[in-house]
């Protein structure tokens, strides 16, 4: 493997002499499943397992509400490192904290945008707004998780509106969650994501909501009994 | 080497692009990064 920079001394370290010890599990948070992430995975060659957490198993149990988000385990399967958002493997500080943990010099790290290993359980993961991010109660969180899921079903079946009111719904209680606001997105905009993805779409998309001070993603405020896709 | 105060990761499986389950803790005995990403 031939790569440059930060990136090559990660590189050198997961697969050179340490690396031996070290294997990359790659988790694509993709609701529309394998065939959605296959092309990414194809085109970087990947050659370390891809997974799939269509329904953010893993995103409901570190609280993640961003991507991309990087989880360090030791040899024990204990988890040492939390990383929630602009997870860069590419980052110098990135690459030097990893050969820390690594190299056993370092029990794990609590930096700005991380989470403490211990603290490693529902809610407690900073997004990518820093600490702007709430924790929101157990409950919610509970309910947040299971209309992700119910709504991802949905979307599987084909039925976009059943989807959309569900995810909707659950934006509402996580109004900071950006991996169900990208969905709701993704099938309320899909011309915004398919072929490409187009991220300053996104940006003008967020403050557009923001600023007209809603919650939800469309163009009129949900009814008291249900939220509509907005039409095409 | 640190004591109890780290979490074990919960034990879970996930399907890979072919769809076989892939258990994270059968990485026991290496170390393991996981990256999160999204095609979006």
């Amino acid at each position: 493997m031939t790569v440059q920079g930060p990136a090559a001394r990660l590189a050198a370290v997961l697969f050179g002499e340490q690396g031996q010890r070290f294997r990359d599990a790659i988790r694509p948070v993709d609701v529309q499943g394998a065939e959605a992430a296959r092309p990414f995975v194809e085109a970087a060659k990947l050659d370390f397992p891809t997974v799939i957490d269509a329904e953010d198993i893993l995103g409901g149990y570190f609280g993640f509400k961003v991507i991309p988000n990087g989880i360090f385990l030791d040899a024990q399967g204990r988890i040492r490192l939390v990383k929630s958002g602009r997870f860069d493997v590419a980052n110098a500080d990135t690459v030097a904290l990893l050969e820390e943990l690594i190299a056993g010099r370092s029990e794990g790290a609590a930096r700005a945008g991380e989470v403490k290993p211990e603290e490693a359980r529902p809610g407690n993961a900073k997004g990518e707004a820093g600490d702007r991010s709430r924790a929101i109660p157990l409950l919610d969180q509970d309910l947040v998780a299971n209309r992700f899921q119910l709504g991802t079903q949905h979307y599987r079946a084909g039925n976009l509106e059943a989807a959309f009111e569900e995810w909707s719904k659950a934006l509402a209680l996580d109004p900071e969650n950006f991996i169900i606001r990208k969905q709701i997105w993704a099938i309320a905009h899909p011309e915004r994501f398919y072929p490409e993805v187009d991220h300053d779409w996104q940006q003008e998309q967020l403050a557009r909501e923001r600023a007209a001070g809603r919650v939800l993603p469309g163009e009129e405020p949900c009814d008291p009994d249900r939220c509509r896709l907005p039409e095409a | 080497m640190p004591g109890d105060k780290f979490r074990p990761f919960p034990d879970i499986s996930l399907p890979d692009l072919d769809g076989k389950p892939v258990r994270v803790l059968n990485y026991r005995g290496k170390n393991l990064l996981i990256f999160a990403w999204g095609s979006w």
